[in-house]
């Protein structure tokens, strides 16, 4: 039967739009189905984001037509369904857009570690580490090359002095760019903390490997630092997934957009090759394909499986929901270190990321940031303090704005967050303005983490000590925030039985069915995922072509 | 010193009183007509004009940012409007209503890439850096205090 295309990828995100790019590039007819819309202008952009009354992760990408049809937790964190407070909540939110959450991601790609990868062998069989752990179907060395791979499509500026051999985990290609430069602050703060020691591992500042821009590359310019990377870089110099939508368009792939995805078909044989949608007009379409992509990334994904109740013969679509436990804490130098300059974050220390303690809790990354206090209402709050209370107005208000604020730190941590099936995605009986389920969305950050958490906050109170720091604020106990990384929900593993795709994120249950994107992370360690995400997504794209019988383009 | 010229309008009065708040002298006279039309059009306006006409009633000589501090800026009716001219300037926001400090607006783009509490620190409004790759590692070129 003549399919209307070769490939349909739902999701125009990176993962999506990177299986598109080299499938199209192949030769493939390929169709990007994305449920928002592409952005306005740059420039109109950060005039939104100047004029915005708060400067949310939204604030940028306001449009109010997609905004309701495709709606999503940056839109409103009422769009998840969740118990309310004081049942913990998941914080971390996104963008239904062309690039996807990509628009507002800080950038930063780490890879994983070896051991990341095989948890369970590696430090499983005792008490305290949680039974949902699992090894992944592919080890390291499997994803190494992709990894390079990603790096360089991506664009990826980092030290491979700082990072070959991180844990056993070696690189085979330096990056593709040299660092990002660490701020004034991190080299302070390097000065003063590198080689001390705390909880048997030593403190190093490491440069963050970015897909941000220290050159020219790739037709976008080097980073100046205006420092709103997080909601939308100003001038394209951080990378994000329209990049790669507008290499698949330009190799011959169709980008339709405002399509919200509602339903996969299986047919009679197991596989599944229609895709039904609606335009935000409300009219239902479908379109076909020999082999369909889900890159919706991890809450949308299993929510489309579930409601077409595809690839689920395991039980396992929706279950173990992940994200990384975030904290920030605050303290004031004994000196000035200049923030709010550059990125928001350029170094940070790996030292906590593995180790036997994973036995029994958390490993996790620290982040050296350069945005002060910004948190915590920076500098409007001074303003309003030194004024209204102090009454300090000319000369006297500008030295009291310029002795505090540029004194200020902030240092977080992110911290993993073990597999727990009851940590879960399912379909609300609550629906949204196309008349589609929402995601119910169960989350309570396992023991594990919040042991690894507590870990993480003694580490920073360390540091705030060793650069001798005052008004040192480490929050609240427990207390956490979301870090962006939304992961899980649909596993690969070896078996059917127990995972949703194989070690090519093909789905168990149906051959000619991929799901691409950090759904399919059984377990995530400490780094940032855009990175395991692009690499895997080039990956299952070599073996998405291989099934088609596609020739790929030699990888360089 | 900030020489108080005979001046007759309000503009002129607040641009006055404003280089004496913030410290800077060069400010922009058209932002300044800017920021008075916001100030005047919400439940600060008719305090400003308290203000303003207490300021001009102030002695124009070496001593006036001291009359400032004590016949303004010490009233605790004055003070959440002077506090509200100084956030204009430093950041371009607004609290709509005093009793609510956290609900803010901005204004324009032009006001919010001219707030004047980045370069008071050194730094630069978040958006526009107008600087070069990597200078983020030194210390700032426009090191504070210097004439922002």
């Amino acid at each position: 039967m003549k399919r209307d295309f070769d490939v349909i990828v739902v999701g125009a995100g990176v993962a999506g739009a990177m299986v598109a790019y080299k499938l199209a590039l192949a030769g493939a007819h390929v169709l990007i189905l994305e449920a928002g819309n592409r952005n306005p202008s740059r420039a109109q952009m950060v005039g939104a984001y100047a004029t915005a009354p708060a400067k949310t992760l939204h604030s940028p990408y306001v449009q109010a037509e997609s905004d309701a049809k495709a709606s999503s937790p940056d839109v409103s964190i009422t769009y998840y369904d969740q118990p309310p407070a004081p049942h913990a909540q998941y914080k971390s939110t996104y963008e239904r857009r062309t690039g996807g959450s990509t628009w507002h991601w800080l950038g930063h790609t780490p890879r994983m570690l070896r051991s990341d990868f095989k948890m369970k062998t590696r430090y499983g069989g005792g008490p305290g580490f949680p039974p949902a752990f699992v090894d992944w179907p592919i080890t390291y060395d499997d994803v190494e090359t992709w990894y390079c791979e990603a790096e360089r499509e991506m664009g990826v500026a980092g030290s491979d002095q700082e990072w070959n051999g991180l844990f056993d985990s070696p690189r085979s290609k330096p990056f593709p760019m040299s660092m990002i430069w660490p701020s004034y602050s991190d080299t302070w703060i390097a000065q003063r903390i590198n080689g001390k020691k705390f909880a048997g591992a030593e403190y190093r500042v490491r440069s963050t490997p970015s897909a941000r821009n220290s050159e020219l590359y790739d037709g976008r310019p080097p980073c100046a630092g205006n420092s709103i990377c997080v909601p939308l870089c100003p001038i394209g110099a951080k990378y994000d997934g329209a990049v790669h939508v507008a290499k698949a368009t330009a190799a011959g792939a169709s980008l339709w957009e405002q399509c919200v995805v509602t339903k996969l078909d299986k047919d009679k044989d197991g596989s599944v090759h229609t895709v039904h949608f609606l335009t935000y007009g409300g009219v239902s379409q479908t379109v076909t394909a020999e082999v369909v992509v889900i890159a919706a990334h991890a809450i949308e994904t299993p929510k489309l499986l579930l409601m077409s109740n595809v690839g689920n013969k395991s039980g396992q679509v929706g279950k173990n929901l992940m994200d990384h436990l975030s904290k920030s804490t605050f303290g004031i130098a004994p000196e000035p270190l200049f923030p709010f300059r550059g990125p928001p974050s350029t170094s940070g220390i790996e030292s906590f990321r593995d180790g036997e303690f994973r036995r029994k809790r958390a490993g996790f990354r620290v982040s050296l940031n350069n945005d002060g206090w910004s948190r915590k209402g920076a500098p409007y709050t001074e303003i309003v303090d030194f004024v209204t209370n102090k009454k300090l107005i000319g000369a006297d208000l500008q030295e009291a704005l310029f002795a505090r604020v540029t004194k200020q730190i902030r240092l977080s941590c992110s911290v993993e967050v073990a597999p727990d099936p009851g940590n879960r995605v399912e379909l609300s009986t609550m629906t949204d303005a196309l008349g589609l389920p929402r995601p119910k969305v169960t989350f309570t950050p396992p023991q594990y983490s919040l042991k690894g958490l507590a870990q993480a906050t003694k580490t920073l109170a360390d540091m705030f000590r060793l650069i001798g720091a005052t008004e040192v604020d480490l929050g609240v106990d427990g207390a956490y925030d979301g870090a962006g990384h939304i992961m899980g929900t649909c596993r690969m593993g070896s078996s059917p039985k127990s995972s949703v795709v194989d070690a090519q994120c093909r789905s168990h249950d149906h051959s000619n069915l991929f799901i691409v994107g950090s759904s399919v992370f059984p377990t995530v360690g400490s780094p940032n995922p855009t990175l395991t995400i692009a690499a895997l997504a080039l990956r299952a794209a070599q073996d998405i072509g291989r099934q088609l019988g596609i020739r790929m383009k030699p990888r360089i | 010193m900030f020489p108080l010229p005979a001046c007759v309008t309000m503009l002129e009065t607040f641009l006055a009183l404003s280089r004496i708040l913030t410290g800077v002298e060069n400010l922009d006279p058209e932002l300044g007509r800017q920021y008075l039309d916001r100030l005047t059009s919400t439940p600060f306006g008719p305090v400003l004009r308290q203000i303003l006409e207490r300021f001009s009633k102030l002695k124009n000589n070496a001593t006036l940012a001291n009359q400032v501090r004590q016949k303004i800026l010490s009233n605790d009716t004055f003070r959440p409007a002077v506090c509200q001219i100084i956030l204009l300037w430093y950041t371009s926001t607004m609290q709509d209503n005093p009793q609510t400090p956290a609900a803010v607006r901005y204004g324009t783009q032009e006001e919010y890439f001219s707030g004047l509490a980045w370069q008071v620190i050194g730094a630069h409004v978040p958006g526009l850096s107008g600087g070069y790759f990597g200078h983020w590692r030194y210390r700032p070129d426009n090191e504070p205090l210097e004439n922002p």
